[in-house]
């Protein structure tokens, strides 16, 4: 029983690591476009812009339930199969990058104008911009972002777990729902309580300790 | 060094066009300390921001040293900013760098080797007296100390010209004399053009030789500051260069005279000596003396009372004022 549950969270922590990596990789650049396309920023461009956050918006609206089984074609085209662990990746990744590219957005818009206004004065590229000053002064705002985004993960994962993707939630619905067994249902729950609280105050704790070193 | 030729900047907002500026020319040589002043919204603003192209005027030129800055792009753009260093109102510090970090970045971003950046870092902690700051974040900084900040950064480059966009504005009066007073030795020292945005002309009279008048984006007069203070006032510039007034409640009881003591005069007790050998009576209304550019400039206006008797022996206006104007003192009839 017990490695069932080991083997079910060491899944979901699988699912959860892996998509977030792809996650960030791909949000953060999506949330910087985003930021740095807007009107009056380093590399005004409307056009890309509107078509961008329009995308994005669009991927927004889906419910994760419905994104998940209307990707399967492109789920299969990726990892080949559309069932299982690093199948339920494939989805995860897909919501998780226009949800990370707002939080980065929102947490870039937080630089101040005048700030990146210094930095152009003093000649700096539009790489050395978004490299030298955006990232690093919205940095506690990223980790904090990125902490909210790894948590909505976790509950993302459980429903990829009802499709067949492995993990907690498919313990706990097979186990706790089909078959009655609340003990395993209290257990899947006790696991996610504690992941999601392990998680949020580490990120606190990251984003806080750059914060506190910034006033010392 | 800065040739401007009618600069012009249009902004378009909703349906209103704006002139934010209208034809602006200026001429400012090397080593000046140019003072722009004008209200808020008088357009001074943007032309400090079209001189590093932080924003980009609709029509004009721009030349800095022999360069049309308007017609660089790209590299060349961000080479030539690097050698026009700018101070802010609020500062603009990264709060994520440190003060050595901060007037590191211009340097780290021309790749100097660290060995560089280190020693020119310390000579300018050391320029601006915050070396036990080194390490300190910008948020435990005060104004003051921020701006120094700002003013090491912005000097990292060497740069030819510095461009001062309301730098004391944020700060105390104290203060403001300290960041007045590095910036004035600054320019002494490393031979530095300042062009000085600013809506106070406590500043101008401080550390401007020169100074500009900037009204909804047209430059009202520009010129020597000293000059501009002891030459006749002109009803548009006047509430610039502050304006002796007489109290309203006294009475019109003979002919008016304001007098400037420029060159020095104010020095001199030039009225008691008319009086004496004039036999006349002058009653004073009010007046004052400041010191602009280290040279002592007074302002007085004055009533010349109708006399009574020995009228032979009373000069005319003209006289008087010839008589004056022998001693550097400008006079004006008011009434």
């Amino acid at each position: 029983m017990n490695q069932m549950l080991i083997k079910a969270t060491l899944e979901t922590l699988y699912m959860v690591f892996i998509a977030t990596s792809f996650t960030v990789l791909f949000g953060l650049p999506l949330g910087t476009v985003l930021v740095i396309t807007s009107k009056g920023h380093i590399l005004e461009n409307q056009a890309l812009h509107k078509t961008l956050s329009y995308v994005v918006n669009m991927a927004r609206s889906l419910p994760f339930i419905i994104l998940m089984i209307f990707i399967i074609p492109f789920t299969r085209l990726i990892v080949g199969t559309s069932i299982g662990t690093n199948a339920a990746i494939v989805p995860l990744v897909v919501a998780a990058i226009p949800f990370f590219a707002r939080i980065v957005e929102s947490a870039l818009y937080e630089v101040e104008g005048g700030v990146v206004e210094a930095a152009i004065a003093m000649g700096a590229s539009e790489w050395e911009i978004i490299r030298q000053v955006l990232i690093p002064e919205a940095l506690p705002s990223l980790i904090l972002g990125t902490t909210i985004t790894i948590i909505n993960l976790i509950g993302y994962s459980a429903m990829a777990g009802a499709v067949g993707g492995g993990g907690i939630g498919d313990l706990a619905i097979r186990y706790g729902y089909h078959r009655f067994r609340l003990d395993i249902m209290a257990e899947t729950i006790v696991i996610l309580i504690v992941l999601v609280q392990l998680l949020q105050s580490t990120g606190n704790l990251l984003a806080n300790s750059i914060l506190k070193h910034r006033k010392r | 060094m800065i040739k401007i030729g009618a600069l012009t900047k249009i902004y378009k907002k909703e349906d209103q066009i704006i002139k934010a500026l209208d034809g602006v020319d200026l001429h400012i040589k090397k080593g000046d300390i140019f003072g722009i002043i004008g209200l808020s919204g008088a357009g001074k603003s943007s032309l400090v921001r079209c001189i590093n192209r932080i924003e980009d005027p609709t029509s004009g030129d721009i030349f800095v040293a022999d360069t049309n800055i308007l017609k660089l792009n790209g590299k060349a753009l961000r080479e030539a900013r690097q050698g026009i260093g700018m101070i802010f109102q609020n500062f603009n510090l990264l709060s994520s760098k440190t003060v050595y970090e901060n007037i590191a970045f211009p340097l780290r971003l021309q790749k100097l080797s660290k060995e560089q950046v280190h020693n020119r870092v310390m000579a300018l902690l050391e320029k601006v007296e915050l070396t036990d700051k080194t390490n300190a974040y910008p948020v435990n900084l005060s104004g003051g100390q921020k701006q120094r900040v700002g003013i090491a950064r912005a000097l990292a480059n060497s740069p030819e010209i510095l461009l001062c966009d309301e730098a004391t504005s944020a700060l105390d009066p104290k203060t403001t004399k300290q960041i007045l007073n590095l910036l004035k030795d600054i320019s002494r020292e490393f031979g530095i053009t300042l062009v000085v945005i600013t809506h106070e002309m406590e500043v101008i009279k401080a550390i401007c030789n020169k100074v500009a008048i900037l009204e909804a984006g047209k430059v009202l007069v520009q010129g020597d500051t000293t000059e501009l203070f002891t030459s006749k006032t002109e009803e548009k510039t006047r509430h610039f260069f502050g304006e002796v007034e007489a109290p309203t409640c006294l009475p019109v009881k003979g002919t008016r005279l304001l007098l400037t003591f420029a060159k020095g005069s104010a020095k001199f007790p030039i009225l008691s000596k008319l009086i004496r050998q004039f036999e006349i009576d002058i009653n004073i209304l009010s007046g004052n003396i400041e010191s602009i550019q280290d040279e002592v400039v007074g302002k007085l206006l004055i009533e010349l009372l109708p006399q009574k008797g020995l009228a032979e022996q009373m000069p005319s206006i003209h006289e008087l004022l010839d008589i004056l104007k022998s001693e550097n003192v400008l006079a004006e009839v008011i009434i």
